[in-house]
């Protein structure tokens, strides 16, 4: 029997580099209220074309706000569709994940690849079909069939249904991490790229609209009865939303080997927790500080070399002021000068949908050398001391992104992205 | 030692008890922990109540899933101490999180109304929460993640746990997996059959469970520095997902086994013991007892489980294995005699589900 | 002193059985925070005078609300016919 191992316990065998591999984004996908494709997304970001119209999805007549960011209709290919076990949540997370692989030009190279990996992130995963079921008999308990649908379709469902679309098999993770589930998708992918155990990944986030999220955001007294302002004095609060972001995250190597077009780089991804409040944040944004300073530190980039923060920026009263106060702890007297915004303004609160499409966001920033604005502002709030970029889109060269996002259960997620070279 | 990852603590909570040792005897003697009368039968902790293991407020109104974890989380505490709690993190495991939950919200929005509905219960709702609520209770921030892998949860949670450490997010990370009897999955299977997607599922002699386990996961050099005692040693660990409805299942598993052992220095052979975490359902059983005898062949090892003693407890079943892998390195497994009178160096843990999702990992006793 | 009325003792009884204490415990000038009620607590609290007593608190009102004697003043307001 031989003894433990000596010399450093590591995860699986690496093959090829010794170093760490460069997890760089090859391929982005996306449906959002307010574009089902990168270049509308875009338009609709610089534009200030908002995604916020009245409820469609159910009938808010009982409820104390009736203002949501639904995503339009869309189609998946027949094939495909049936391959999914079905649900609004994984035919949105579906949807963007083809578009990321067919932008990176591996849908064909994919097929059963034993080094690819799915890692999704979700709040709420697939709850659809169970409100709808619930809507028709509100009265009592729910049935047997009511819950057959949250059974069949547990959270890991849309890493499956993803998985099988390519045959995929291997690292196929789910992580739930409420509101910051998107970055971590795109933290956790970049991670098993970088050591080696993948090497290529598709990280996604999605989240489809909750008549549950709806409710539960209105009974805490966090949502918005018209607009999103973050930042903004007197903000009403958040507007729920839907959506789902795919990166193509890949070995630079591989990448640079097929000549692959190079979107940007997921530099850092950090973490931290808050450890103070089941859903507020907690004031001090500690821990919020914490995780940009952890993307920073394994990205190698100094806090005086970030060009624009995307911000998690939700547009409460407690998310913006915390958000400020740690961007000037992180930044000190830069904090009133760094561009800073947050596209929830237009899009609403993706929940799992908005780190990923938030990371998609900054690379596109990055290529166009534009930072988006904080639309809908009306006035400063002396507590959060930054440059929003109110209302009108800014051109920067811009080299080096932080993505911030925190979530319920105080999870602080930041990916510190670079801009293809 | 000084360069391997190491277990210096393990909280659970289980239909057995919440020591390793008399769980590791009553699966020795083969003794299942007593099944809930009313059907479908489940093997529910007995009386269980958190405010015996966390001695703070704000339990009551929490799920299942959160006042397990934290029940598990609460025996860690004094043993890491005094470690600065920003330097500890939190990896969950769970394969139904929070559906009780979210059928709870939903009956009350509709029936309470609204306005009336416990907003406590919409976090609840949120699969994260569980850890959310064991960093906060014990101050552990330096890192909290949830994952969800099916049954292969707990396993998955580690493995992700032996990630983190290796990035050097934290200098301990608190990993393992959670699950409450769920009488939705239950009567839905009752009914409907297994929640599986291979077309060979039958129901038989399956029974539910619930429980919780969390380890403390430490280098050995930080567990040296800090003179904590060393339960066994996390060799390496691995999981992955195969389609049961493909033609290549079983494969990747095989590979990742002997991937395992390869990276270890480890013959097949020189394993001692394999403890997996299913019972009853002969589907995945069947598939398991394949990919072991590919990779063993010819002799696999004696198996033990603990499936048999408080059946099914999804998410926590695979943290389950590694604390009862840990007492058999420490105090020997059980043999054919039902005495804990066998030798165990080298153990294997396996962690695996119906839908497709695989774990597995090698434990070692400490030097 | 005059004894509590019915009204401050069945707040009281309310109060504590969320706080998770006594309702000796619960001093009738107490702030919310001294007995550990955070934000989702608070909210809870109003839920449950507004079920009891058949009040609407307005929205406004419920950040305001730090102290018992807020808590008691709120009831008194919205059903002053309760003793």
């Amino acid at each position: 029997m031989s003894p433990p191992r000596v010399g450093g316990p590591e995860p699986e065998p690496r093959r090829g580099a010794a170093e760490p591999v460069r997890p760089v984004v090859t391929g982005v996908g996306l449906i959002t209220p307010i574009g089902a494709d990168p270049d509308s997304f875009w338009r609709a970001l610089v534009e200030g074309r908002s995604g916020a119209g009245p409820v469609r999805s159910f009938d808010t007549a009982e409820l104390p706000s009736h203002v949501g960011c639904e995503v339009d209709s869309f189609a998946l290919p027949a094939a495909v569709k049936a391959a999914l076990s079905g649900g609004r949540c994984t035919e949105l997370a579906a949807f963007a994940a083809l578009q990321a692989a067919s932008g990176a030009g591996i849908a064909s190279a994919l097929e059963g690849a034993a080094d690819a990996a799915v890692v999704v992130g979700t709040t709420m995963g697939e709850v659809t079909q169970f409100e709808r079921d619930r809507a028709e008999h509100p009265d009592g308990e729910a049935s047997v069939e009511d819950v057959r649908t949250l059974v069949e379709r547990p959270l890991d469902v849309m890493a499956r249904s993803i998985a099988r679309i390519w045959g995929l098999s291997g690292h196929v993770v789910t992580a739930p991490a409420a509101c910051a589930a998107g970055s971590y998708a795109v933290g956790l992918a970049a991670s098993l790229v970088r050591r080696g155990q993948a090497r290529i990944a598709i990280a996604v986030g999605c989240d489809a609209f909750s008549r549950l999220a709806f409710v539960g955001f209105s009974r805490m007294r966090a949502m918005s009865s018209d607009a999103c302002r973050p930042f903004s004095l007197g903000r009403p609060g958040l507007l729920l939303g839907e959506g789902a972001g795919a990166l193509v995250v890949e070995a630079e190597p591989s990448a640079r080997a097929r000549g692959a077009e190079i979107l940007g780089a997921v530099e850092g991804f950090g973490l931290s927790c808050d450890a103070h409040h089941v859903t507020g944040p907690d004031p001090a944004g500690a821990g919020a500080a914490r995780a940009m300073r952890d993307a920073m530190e394994r990205g190698g980039v100094g806090p005086d070399r970030i060009d624009y923060v995307n911000a998690h920026g939700t547009g409460t009263p407690l998310n913006d002021r915390m958000e400020s106060r740690a961007l000037r702890t992180v930044f000190g007297a830069r904090a009133a000068k760094i561009p800073v915004s947050s596209i929830k303004a237009l899009t609403g609160h993706m929940m799992g949908g908005a780190g990923a499409v938030e990371a998609i966001a900054s690379l596109l920033a990055m290529r166009h050398g534009v930072v988006p604005p904080t639309w809908n502002f009306v006035a400063p709030d002396p507590e959060c001391a930054i440059d929003c970029v109110p209302n009108e889109p800014r051109r920067s060269r811009l080299r080096h992104v932080l993505s911030n996002s925190y979530a319920f259960g105080g999870n602080d997620a930041s990916l510190l992205l670079g801009a293809a070279e | 030692m000084a360069d391997a990852w190491v277990v210096t603590g393990a909280g659970l909570v289980t239909a057995a008890g919440d020591d390793a040792g008399e769980l590791c005897g009553r699966v020795a003697g083969g003794e299942p922990a007593p099944a809930a009368a009313e059907p479908p039968p489940a093997r529910a902790i007995a009386a269980f109540d958190p405010a015996r293991y966390v001695r703070r407020k704000g339990l009551r109104h929490l799920s299942p899933t959160s006042q397990l974890a934290c029940s598990a989380a609460a025996q860690l505490e004094l043993g890491l101490h005094p470690i600065p709690p920003g330097e500890v993190g939190v990896v969950l495991g769970s394969a139904w999180a929070a559906l009780d939950s979210i059928v709870r919200f939903e009956r009350e929005a509709w029936t309470e109304g609204p306005r009336f509905v416990d907003p406590g219960l919409f976090a609840e709702t949120v699969a994260n929460v569980p850890a959310g609520h064991v960093s906060i209770f014990f101050g552990w921030s330096a890192l909290n993640a949830t994952v969800v892998a099916g049954g292969a949860s707990g396993l998955q949670a580690i493995v992700t746990a032996l990630d983190c450490l290796a990035e050097g997010r934290a200098a301990v990370v608190v990993a393992g997996g959670a699950d409450g009897v769920n009488q939705h999955v239950l009567r839905v299977r009752a009914t409907h059959g297994v929640a599986s997607e291979s077309p060979r599922a039958e129901r038989r002699d399956w029974v539910g469970g619930e429980g919780s386990c969390l380890l403390a996961i430490e280098s050995g050099e930080h567990a040296a520095r800090r003179g904590a005692r060393v339960l066994g040693v996390l060799r390496r660990g691995a999981t992955c997902w195969s389609d049961p409805r493909g033609v290549r299942t079983l494969e990747p598993r095989i590979h990742l086994l002997r991937r395992l052992l390869d990276g270890a220095g480890l013959r097949p052979s020189e394993i001692d013991l394999i403890v997996t975490a299913r019972g009853g359902s002969p589907e995945p059983d069947e598939a398991q007892e394949r990919v072991l005898r590919e990779t063993f062949s010819p002799e696999v090892p004696p198996r033990i489980s603990a499936g048999a003693v408080l059946g099914e407890t999804w998410g926590a079943a695979g943290a389950i294995g590694v604390a009862l892998a840990l007492e058999c390195v420490q105090r020997g497994a059980p043999s054919e005699r039902g005495e804990r009178d066998r030798p165990a160096r080298d153990v294997l843990v396996l962690d695996g589900c119906a839908s497709g999702h695989f774990g597995a990992l090698l434990v070692s006793a400490a030097d | 002193m005059t004894s509590p009325d019915q009204l401050t003792r069945d707040v009281i009884a309310i109060v504590a059985g969320i706080a998770e204490v006594e309702p000796h415990e619960v001093a009738p000038d107490a702030t919310l925070e001294e007995l550990g009620i955070d934000s989702l607590d608070g909210l809870r609290i109003v839920a449950a005078v507004e079920k009891r007593y058949g009040i609407v608190v307005e929205e406004a009102e419920i950040s305001r609300i730090r102290t018992m004697p807020d808590v008691l003043a709120l009831v008194r307001r919205y059903a002053p016919e309760v003793r």
